[in-house]
């Protein structure tokens, strides 16, 4: 069996569960990692602190030439992407003996784009997958290698599924690394361009309640896809902006007046804020944020928001 | 139609491959196919060597372009052959006794398994135990080095704790199987421990024949109730049985020859071999074949079509009707519920079919946290 040396470039802390793998089983021949990811550089480099593996810290205009020296230097064999930004060229992608391999967290060629963790929770999916690819000249068309998926729980949170989905992707890179191992030629599939769908970074209408269109379920999965990056899913009150973090579907025995329009306060208590939806649907905030702090929705009213107000939408 | 087999070794069990061959040709024979399918076998050898499983695979699937491919492989070396798979396109059925399952559930699409569900009957009786001592809600745990390295057996502990049972007591064999094996340390701590009544024991069934007998010598087991796995309740399990135990036994069985039905019967009465586990899963495997030469009618090549028309399709086999779960794309039956009083020659089984519920319950449950266990396989699970 070969012996396998490997370099990771990625850019979030989905990867964290794949470097720690491969640090276990000395692997690992170099992490790379774009400039612009500051906060994640100094998570990773306390992580590798002893190991001796280096961090290689990158920018656009020298990602090319770090990682063909790098490549070289580190005699790696196999390449895996997870969460990085830059798009490869072949004099990189086609370094590496054992091949360069991109992480997707999201299905293939279904989910394509910068972040398909966002989409499938605001999709409201049953399911949230992985899928292994080879790198090609495109962002997310390479042929498909391995895909898996695990339950997307109506509770996640896109930090939940992160999570889950890093240790997903640890499970199915394990699996590449043996086979890249075997040194045999990795078997693959071209995608089914006629069933790809390519979803754009989210804008401000992506992340905003939409009080006359969604439903309860819609907005709490709207809420969960932006808990934690976008501190949640955004909205307006009294000229003000205000993010939802946490919220549920209230069946709630009283009955609600026909003239309270969607995005109506109808009381503020120590419950939380409830909310009229359409359709005379209800729902509970209970976890706001703002710009004076992380807030049980209760306290909003000190800000002098009474139950006669309504949430906007953006 | 050309299929491929991959098939495994066994110390313990000899005649695995050739029973498992035998059970699939005679259903084959009986539904006269065999004139019509071409079949491909390679050995894996005992199943542990990841390569030497991809290599076969890929040979039958590439080089001899199989277009189904049936691979007695344990779930964990099943994921090495999800590349081939995949980029093939093909239809994979994994088969094997189930003591192992996937940590998530979630199928592959054209992948669909076929096993005994031991995995399932440990985590029933796992409940059964916890449930039926109300009493007593305490337990000790034996099993062997070998066979405690399957979920089969964390599934049994976890449904008994989450039925309220308290396990007080491990205990762990690691004897070779013969006149030499004993139990002393066990028996050291029910002795010690009067009051606990329950043991959920796990093991093969060589080794479960010396268990029970060993345990029968020590007066500490006296009014013991045993709660098994399914390997305890086979026939041979028993050859060391004497008079009867003074212990009681319970627990589910995937199945037992002398099943009253037309469709085990056939089973039994075909073979040329006696009837064993591996020769039921090589008859139920061809029942597979059979409805996809008989009722399918489109491309033999498409792995996710063939399961779509699959998942619509069940069919009655030696253990009952075999239906495929939409969710997890594996076959489930109806499977037996033993029960055998202290002092009895002879357990009483009674037939479950109503188990969906159960059936969605258990593989709902993903499994957490560290998982250890064998990197090779002992495909008798």
């Amino acid at each position: 069996m070969n012996e396998t040396k490997l370099i990771l470039l990625c850019g979030s802390r989905m990867a964290l569960p794949v470097m720690r793998d491969l640090v276990f089983h000395r692997q690992l021949a170099a992490v790379v990692i774009p400039e612009h990811c500051s906060a994640f550089v100094q998570q990773v480099q306390l992580l590798l602190k002893e190991s001796g593996i280096p961090v290689l810290i990158v920018t656009r205009k020298n990602f090319e030439s770090t990682l063909q020296h790098a490549i070289k230097k580190y005699q790696v064999t196999i390449g895996i992407m997870l969460t990085f930004s830059f798009k490869l060229p072949a004099a990189v992608y086609g370094l590496p003996p054992g091949g360069f391999f991109n992480i997707h967290p999201g299905p293939l060629p279904g989910y394509r784009g910068p972040d398909p963790v966002f989409w499938q929770i605001k999709n409201r999916e049953p399911y949230a997958g992985i899928a292994i690819h080879k790198v090609d000249d495109n962002f997310d068309t390479g042929s498909l290698v391995l895909s898996d998926k695990i339950r997307l729980s109506a509770t996640y949170t896109h930090g939940t599924l992160t999570t889950k989905l890093g240790e997903l992707a640890t499970m199915l890179s394990g699996i590449l690394i043996k086979m890249a191992g075997f040194g045999i030629a990795i078997p693959s599939r071209l995608q089914d361009n006629d069933k790809a769908v390519y979803y754009r970074r989210q804008g401000t209408g992506d992340i905003s309640i939409n009080w006359n269109t969604m439903d309860a379920e819609t907005i709490i999965a709207l809420i969960n896809a932006c808990n934690p990056w976008n501190k949640g899913a955004v909205t307006k009150l009294n000229e003000k902006i205000i993010r939802i973090l946490l919220a549920e579907k209230v069946d709630s025995p009283d009955p609600i007046d026909s003239e309270s329009k969607p995005g109506s306060i109808l009381t503020i208590d120590a419950k939380g804020i409830d909310v009229a939806l359409k359709n005379k649907g209800r729902l509970r905030i209970t976890y706001v944020y703002v710009d004076e702090g992380f807030l049980h929705a209760s306290k909003i009213a000190e800000f002098g928001v009474t139950a006669s107000a309504s949430f906007i939408t953006i | 139609m050309t299929i491929g087999l991959l098939l495994p070794l066994s110390n313990t069990h000899l005649g695995m491959s050739r029973d498992f061959v035998d059970g699939f040709n005679s259903l084959l024979k009986l539904k006269e196919h065999t004139t019509t399918i071409i079949i491909k076998k390679e050995s894996v050898g005992l199943g542990g060597i990841e390569k030497e499983v991809y290599d076969k695979a890929e040979k039958l699937l590439v080089s001899d372009d199989v277009d189904i491919l049936i691979a007695y492989i344990d779930e964990k070396v099943t994921a090495m052959i999800y590349t081939l798979v995949q980029a093939s396109g093909k239809l994979l059925i994994v088969v094997n006794p189930g003591a192992n399952h996937p940590y998530n559930w979630i199928a592959q699409p054209s992948v669909i398994h076929l096993t005994l569900q031991h995995a399932f009957l440990c985590w029933l009786t796992g409940r059964l135990a916890g449930t039926n001592s109300a009493d007593n809600k305490e337990a000790a745990y034996a099993s062997s080095f070998y066979d405690c390295g399957y979920l089969h057996s964390a599934d049994m502990v976890k449904n008994f704790t989450v039925s309220g049972g308290n396990v007080l007591y491990n205990y762990v064999n690691n004897q070779a199987y013969n006149e030499n094996f004993e139990i002393s340390q066990l028996n050291d701590f029910l002795t010690a421990t009067p009051d606990c009544k329950n043991i959920l024991a796990v093991y093969d069934e060589k080794p479960a024949s010396l268990f029970y007998d060993r345990l029968n010598n020590y007066k500490s087991s006296f009014s013991s109730r045993l709660y098994v796995s399914p390997m305890m309740m086979t026939e041979k399990a028993f050859e060391l049985m004497g008079a009867g135990y003074h212990f009681s036994i319970e627990g589910h069985l995937p199945w037992q020859p002398a099943l009253d039905t037309t469709e085990n019967k056939n089973f039994v009465n075909t073979c040329s071999r006696p009837a064993s586990i591996f020769s039921l899963l090589g008859w139920e495997s061809a029942l597979i074949i059979d409805e996809i030469i008989t009722n399918y009618s489109g491309d033999v090549q498409e792995g996710e079509a063939i399961v779509e028309h699959l998942k619509k399709s069940p069919m009655a086999g030696p253990r009952g009707q075999m239906k495929l779960d939409a969710e997890t794309l594996y076959y489930t039956t109806g499977f037996g519920r033993f029960n055998m009083e202290a002092g009895t020659l002879y357990g009483a089984v009674e037939r479950i079919t109503d188990f969906e519920e159960d059936w969605k319950t258990f593989s709902s449950l993903d499994t957490e946290g560290a998982v250890t266990g064998w990197t090779n396989t002992y495909l008798c699970y």
